[in-house]
């Protein structure tokens, strides 16, 4: 079982992707912005990310590149929005391994942590 | 306002309604709303600019909103309509409805930027969209109903015309 990262200013999104990692018997701990997203990473040392790129304070983009400096084998998931494939790419240049589309199901998340975790 | 524009946010909702575990049994009847009051408990506003420009509203009642919420979580806990999660819930169905409705019109050149979403709770709020007409369509779910309404022009200011088949305003 993985300790996973949750990090979006969404409260419903977070509990979406809590609800379906919890079931799955994984532990979950929560960010509502980039920058309590790369302190959450530094205190809690989860073994993913599921990291939105549109938040406050600090994007998911800065928050990607923050992590990544501190533990360059971070392992992050990218979470987004339709239309935003440009940014996707970026993120995957920047070291985020993988990524999701909203709306995600149960099967899109799972297989994504599990690829990310292996 | 040409009707066909109402059909990319007809598909968006049809596929992030799928998504999320909420089913569109059929669409009512396509009406023309001018009015500048919001009509039901809950309403979503989100602005389109770009090769489009005008509005995208989408407006609930509160039991609808609630039970959609419980479904698009997927715990079945039934929160008041004016839940922070629930209004969350809510927020995030016309982000992503939006979202996939813009990259269906940018498959045909139009492309579009989308404001964040504006949660209105809360009947006879005035809300102001106008100079333009809006069109409005129900869509009948297995959780209520729920309006979507679309009110756009080409930036330009003229009337556009979409490239999507002719007299394709689809419904199921």
């Amino acid at each position: 079982m993985a300790k996973v990262l949750v990090a979006d200013d969404a409260a419903f999104m977070r509990l979406r992707l809590r609800t379906i990692l919890q079931q799955a018997g994984h532990e979950v701990v929560e960010a509502a912005t980039g920058s309590e997203a790369v302190d959450k990473f530094a205190s809690e040392g989860p073994n993913v990310v599921f990291l939105d790129i549109t938040m406050p304070e600090m994007d998911g983009m800065e928050a990607l590149s923050a992590i990544k400096r501190s533990d360059p084998a971070a392992r992050v998931v990218m979470c987004t929005a339709l239309g935003q494939q440009n940014i996707i790419l970026q993120a995957v240049k920047d070291g985020a391994l993988d990524f999701i589309v909203k709306p995600f199901d149960q099967a899109r998340v799972l297989a994504a942590l599990s690829r990310a975790v292996s | 306002m040409d009707v066909r524009w109402v059909n990319p946010f007809m598909e968006g909702a049809r596929d992030v309604m799928t998504a999320l575990g909420v089913t569109v049994a059929d669409w009512g009847d396509l009406s023309v709303e001018e009015g500048a009051l919001t009509s039901r408990d809950v309403t979503v506003l989100l602005g389109v600019g770009g090769a489009l420009g005008g509005a995208v509203l989408l407006a609930t009642d509160g039991e609808t909103v609630v039970r959609m919420a419980a479904a698009m979580i997927g715990d079945g806990v039934m929160r008041p309509y004016d839940d922070e999660l629930v209004v969350s819930a809510i927020s995030e169905f016309g982000n992503m409805l939006v979202g996939r409705a813009s990259v269906l019109l940018e498959e045909q050149s139009f492309v579009c930027t989308i404001t964040p979403p504006a949660v209105i709770i809360g009947r006879s709020v005035a809300i102001t969209i106008r100079p333009f007409r809006r069109l409005t369509l129900p869509a009948n779910t297995d959780v209520g109903t729920v309006w979507l309404s679309v009110a756009l022009k080409a930036a330009s200011g003229k009337e556009a015309t979409p490239s999507v088949r002719e007299g394709a305003l689809e419904r199921g």
